[in-house]
């Protein structure tokens, strides 16, 4: 157990019904008892309703204390949940008192860091921990569980364990059969667990868009010339007026983002300056944002009317191509992928709706029910995948070098150790934990 | 107490292979030496297999030939066949083995021991004697003492030594010599942890009970390799060994008499090696295999006693004799002597540091099979390293510590220390995560700083691997050459002319199919030297890619490898250590953080942990 027992609250700061202090540590159990001035022992998940004192005589509260026992607890050490009155002036009061009694104020995401080294959650599961709290949609946050519950993690130690008894047949190979042992049946067997590790890795690998795009959400921007009505269109998709519109070109000087929610896909929505060829230097520096924009973007909306031509600047992205104001002109063109509507009266909307839901598939393409989330994760894993590549390519040649097969397994399995932190620097830990929030 | 006024710089106890590595070298480095032997004319017995090298171990002997030992250079001298085993897998992976013959070994190395001026004490080792945490002297039975700065204890098998053959027990060191029984007490009053261990040999045959005609023989290489760059005479003999299989009925005789062998009656306690496992082990825990193959070994040139490899056990005599009689070949076979398991006590080396001295009392070294390992080379290897460091260390200078990216034997001792033994250690080279590196070609390079600094060679043999060096440097320069289409068979499909270096790198291409200039310099060397540094310089190119991997990788390990952990860090004060690490930790004191976080038991995260508590 932790020599430090740390504590913070763990509900979100301000007045509130009822709110959270959690302890834990190693004097976790011993503080509350003398918080509350009992003698008795606490006993595993039995609740006990028990007053609160500071300074050993002024009664401030009282609540409901909830013990977990080491190791049957969130993080595996001695913890309590104290569920007092959400009132700042009290919760201030209990912390300042075990802190007297020398607890110090937990950091962020230190619970779920001492769940790590405790054993009780691998990296990737602690990762989707802090995922999970800041998920912007319900079906975000359901992904992270199943991520949490080892979704994942059973995945890629399933793929793990194929490797391994691959690499265990071709050392048997090297360091026992003096004679030859492994026949040609055996290694086309290990060449095509080998091919289908590959195949299964790279799915989960692909799923990091799709996942991605569930924790931190997609950016849509909306681009064209001054008064092709990006704004208005906006509104019209979250049915509200949320962007100041005027039918004057230019209303909109500066870059502004909004966030809600596709298909349960969280989805930042950000209006750009409209571009006119004019060399007024606001201007210009609103067509550099615009070309940021697009760059960070994952879905380009192109606008244009029947006054005003597709801005020319757009890179080799996912672009809806959006023929506005048909209410004045009908579209006249002939390219097929133009969708017409009229950001005014509504027509054309749900057809641009239908669009943009076949855009996030296409977008976040992943059909994997295992998905990951993280940058960290991604880049293990395809350090680990190119292991794995390299491995059989050279089951194709003939002969095979074994040897070198050899070394690549290796090295993909030192890839999957670090993805779920079996193998772990200090930088990474302290890189993973720090982006969590105070009190998780 | 009889005295002798002499304090020698170091005492050898046991005249084995380690022994003879240990006293050897450090005789070599100018130390004052005492042997000390139970029998003078045991010095470098082989007291099981005829022969020397195999995979890994094959490695093993040459990093020792580098290092200045003797083991490779008298193997060569006295072998009968020689072969490289996993020749038809990448030359990593290749390993030099070689059959022995043992009474020429034994009298080379014992010839090699004479001529120095190392003073041999037939007598029995019973008791060390520590004063102030330092080793001081060694009583003999015949209680004199023998004072000393350094002890390496080199015991083998010897430790309270107990043979069995069925419910048959002989208290011994070896079939026919006596076991020593003082040391391990005298070693564990003082705090050693000591253990049990169990190993077996098999039965030796009569060579004319035999039925030669019904056996297959087995040659060795046409072209053999010495495992020594120093020997220069090089024609060894090519004695046959032969081989036979096991059958269903030879293994219903030992199935229906397993509860005999003591293994399975529970009357050895000691682990046994699960890599060279008994007979009896090897019918019952892999029941489904119809046969195991066996192979006949001569002990020696027209030897009439045969070494039956593969069939190792503790049975009774007569079980043995019964199973053995339904083998092709075997039917009439009758023994010098049976098989038989040994059980010998062992101490722990997680007690020892990297240098194979004991991490609390000074001057006090362990090699060999008391360490837990097993093999003569894995022995000899560790008592090199024990005389050389006790050798450093009366010198004052830095201990020798070798990598475990530099050599086979910087792996066994990295493992021995950090590692659980819960079975006799013997080498893999699946054990070496820088396998790719570690290459019996490249030794000469790995370990020529290391044997030049610390002074492990004469200067003659010095330049020799220099112009090893030398030659590897010209090959890869002449391979920058360009090579047409004309130079090379019309089957290797090559359009443009292209560097050779360039060409080696395609698998189907490979230094034999390069023309032979390339490989002509002027250097002097022999012949088989020249065809193994060509080799070397083809495993670099075709292994390049992996290699720079491995080397970046070593790089980025070493940052924090050799980071110092105090000796008497109390682990239970760290937060955030499990309860098993801190176990482990205390028990183990490693002396880096690369050793702590290799020792079993240590999490990953204790390691976290243990980093940021002592980078504090």
């Amino acid at each position: 157990m932790f020599e430090d027992t740390i504590v913070s609250q763990a509900t979100p700061v301000g007045h509130s019904a009822i709110a959270i202090i959690r302890i834990s540590g190693k004097m976790a159990f011993e503080y509350a008892k003398r918080i509350t001035r009992t003698k008795k022992n606490f006993k595993h998940l039995r609740p006990k309703h028990l007053p609160i004192y500071i300074n050993r005589k002024r009664k401030i509260d009282s609540g409901i204390f909830i013990p977990f026992f080491s190791p049957r607890s969130y993080d595996g050490e001695n913890i309590i949940e104290i569920s007092c009155h959400g009132n700042p002036f009290i919760i201030g009061a209990i912390i300042d008192e075990f802190l007297k009694y020398g607890a110090r104020i937990a950091k962020p995401g230190e619970y779920t860091k001492r769940a790590f080294l405790n054993n009780k959650l691998d990296l990737n599961q602690a990762e989707s921990v802090g995922l999970l709290i800041q998920s912007k949609s319900l079906e975000a946050a359901e992904k992270q569980t199943q991520n949490l519950d080892g979704n994942l993690s059973l995945g890629l130690n399933t793929i793990r364990n194929e490797v391994v008894s691959a690499l265990a047949l071709l050392e048997y190979e090297f360091d026992v059969s003096e004679i030859k042992f492994l026949k040609k049946k055996d290694l086309f067997k290990i060449k095509n667990n080998i091919k289908n590790c590959e195949k299964r890795l790279s799915k989960i690998i692909g799923s990091f868009n799709f996942g991605s795009a569930y924790s931190k959400g997609l950016r849509f921007v909306f681009v064209g010339k001054a008064n092709v009505g990006k704004s208005t269109l906006i509104n019209t998709l979250l049915n509200y007026d949320r962007i100041i519109t005027n039918n004057k070109p230019g209303t909109t000087r500066d870059v502004i983002t909004v966030e809600t929610i596709f298909k349960g896909v969280p989805v930042t929505l950000i209006d750009t300056a409209g571009i006119n060829r004019t060399n007024d230097p606001v201007e210009l520096q609103g067509i550099e944002k615009t070309k940021e924009e697009i760059s960070r973007s994952d879905v380009i909306f192109s606008l244009f009317t029947f006054d005003a031509q597709p801005v020319d600047f757009i890179v080799d992205k996912h672009t809806i191509n959006i023929y506005n104001k048909n209410d004045l002109a009908p579209y006249r063109g002939n390219k097929k992928d133009v969708i017409s509507i009229s950001a005014l009266s509504g027509d054309g909307i749900d057809t641009l709706k239908q669009k943009i839901n076949k855009s996030i598939k296409t977008v976040t393409k992943s059909s994997e029910p295992r998905i990951i989330t993280t940058i960290r994760q991604k880049d293990s894993l395809t350090r680990a995948l190119k292991a794995i590549k390299s491995a059989s390519t050279h089951f194709k040649q003939n002969p095979a070098q074994l040897e070198l097969i050899a070394s690549d397994l290796r090295s993909s399995l030192y890839q999957f150790d670090i993805t779920s932190g079996k193998t772990i620097t200090n930088e990474v830990l302290e890189s993973v934990f720090s982006s969590f929030c105070v009190g998780k | 107490m009889k005295s002798i006024t002499k304090t020698w710089d170091i005492v050898v106890v046991g005249g084995g292979h380690a022994g003879v590595e240990a006293a050897l070298i450090s005789s070599k480095l100018g130390r004052s030496v005492a042997l000390i032997t139970m029998d003078k004319n045991a010095i470098g017995r082989m007291s099981c297999n005829p022969a020397i090298g195999g995979l890994a171990k094959g490695q093993m002997v040459r990093e020792i030939d580098v290092l200045g030992g003797a083991m490779g250079f008298i193997a060569d001298k006295t072998g009968i066949q020689f072969k490289t085993l996993n020749k038809k897998k990448g030359r990593a992976v290749w390993s030099p083995r070689a059959q022995i013959d043992k009474r020429q070994y034994e009298k080379k190395i014992k010839k090699k021991v004479v001529s120095t001026n190392i003073k041999i004490f037939q007598d029995e080792a019973i008791n060390i004697i520590i004063k102030n945490y330092k080793v001081s002297a060694i009583i003999l039975r015949s209680e004199y003492k023998i004072k000393c700065h350094n002890a390496i204890i080199t015991a083998g098998t010897f430790l309270s030594g107990k043979i069995h053959i069925g419910e048959r027990k002989i208290l011994a060191g070896r079939m026919g010599e006596e076991n020593s029984e003082g040391l391990t007490a005298s070693l564990v009053s003082v705090g050693f942890r000591a253990g049990r261990l169990k190993t077996g040999t098999p039965p030796r045959l009569k060579k004319d009970s035999i039925i030669w005609e019904k056996l297959k023989p087995n040659f060795g290489d046409k072209t053999p390799i010495p495992f020594s760059y120093f020997t220069k005479q090089f024609k060894p003999k090519n004695e046959p060994c032969y081989s036979t299989h096991t059958n269903q009925k030879s293994h219903d005789v030992i199935f229906k008499n397993i509860h005999t062998s003591p293994m399975f009656s529970g009357d050895i306690g000691g682990k046994g090696p699960r890599y060279c496992p008994s007979i009896e082990d090897k019918v019952f825990r892999f029941n489904e295999k119809p046969s195991h193959l066996l192979y006949l070994e001569p002990e020696w040139v027209d030897s009439d006693q045969i070494y039956l490899n593969g069939f190792s056990t503790s049975l009774p005599e007569e079980t043995q004799k019964r199973a053995l009689r339904f083998i092709p070949g075997l039917e009439e076979v009758e023994f010098f002597r049976p098989g038989y398991a040994i059980e010998y006590d062992f101490f722990p080396p997680s007690q020892l540091k990297a240098t194979l001295e004991s991490k609390d009392v000074s001057g006090l070294f362990f090699a060999g099979q008391m360490n837990g390992t097993s093999g003569y080379e894995e022995a000899a290897a560790q008592g090199l390293i024990c005389g050389i460091n006790a050798h450093q260390k009366l010198l004052l200078n830095p201990p020798l510590i070798l990598s475990r990216s530099s050599s086979y034997i910087g792996v066994m001792i990295d493992d021995l220390i950090t590692k659980d033994t819960l079975e006799p250690y013997r080498m893999f080279t699946s054990r070496a995560e820088y396998r790719l590196l570690l290459r019996f070609s490249n030794t000469f390079e790995r370990l020529y700083p290391t044997a030049k600094q610390l002074n492990l060679l004469s200067s003659s043999k010095l330049k020799t691997i220099e112009s090893l060096l030398i030659e590897k440097d010209l090959i890869k320069q002449n391979l920058n050459t360009t090579i047409n289409k004309n130079q090379i068979k019309p089957n290797k499909n090559i359009t443009v002319s292209t560097p050779a270096k360039t060409l080696i790198k395609r698998t189907d291409i490979s230094i034999e199919d390069l023309p032979g200039d390339l490989f002509k310099t002027k250097t002097k060397l022999l012949d088989w030297q020249k065809r193994d540094i060509a080799y070397d310089v083809e495993s670099d190119i075709k292994y390049k890619g992996y290699i720079n991997r491995h080397l970046k990788e070593i790089r980025s390990l070493k940052k924090n490898e050799n980071l110092k952990i105090s000796k008497f860090l109390d682990y239970s004060s760290v937060p955030g250590l499990s309860n098993e690490g801190i176990e482990k930790l205390t028990l183990v004191r490693p002396e880096t953080l690369g050793q702590a976080k290799r020792i079993s038991g240590v999490t990953p995260s204790d390691a976290v942990v243990l980093h940021v508590f002592i980078s504090k």
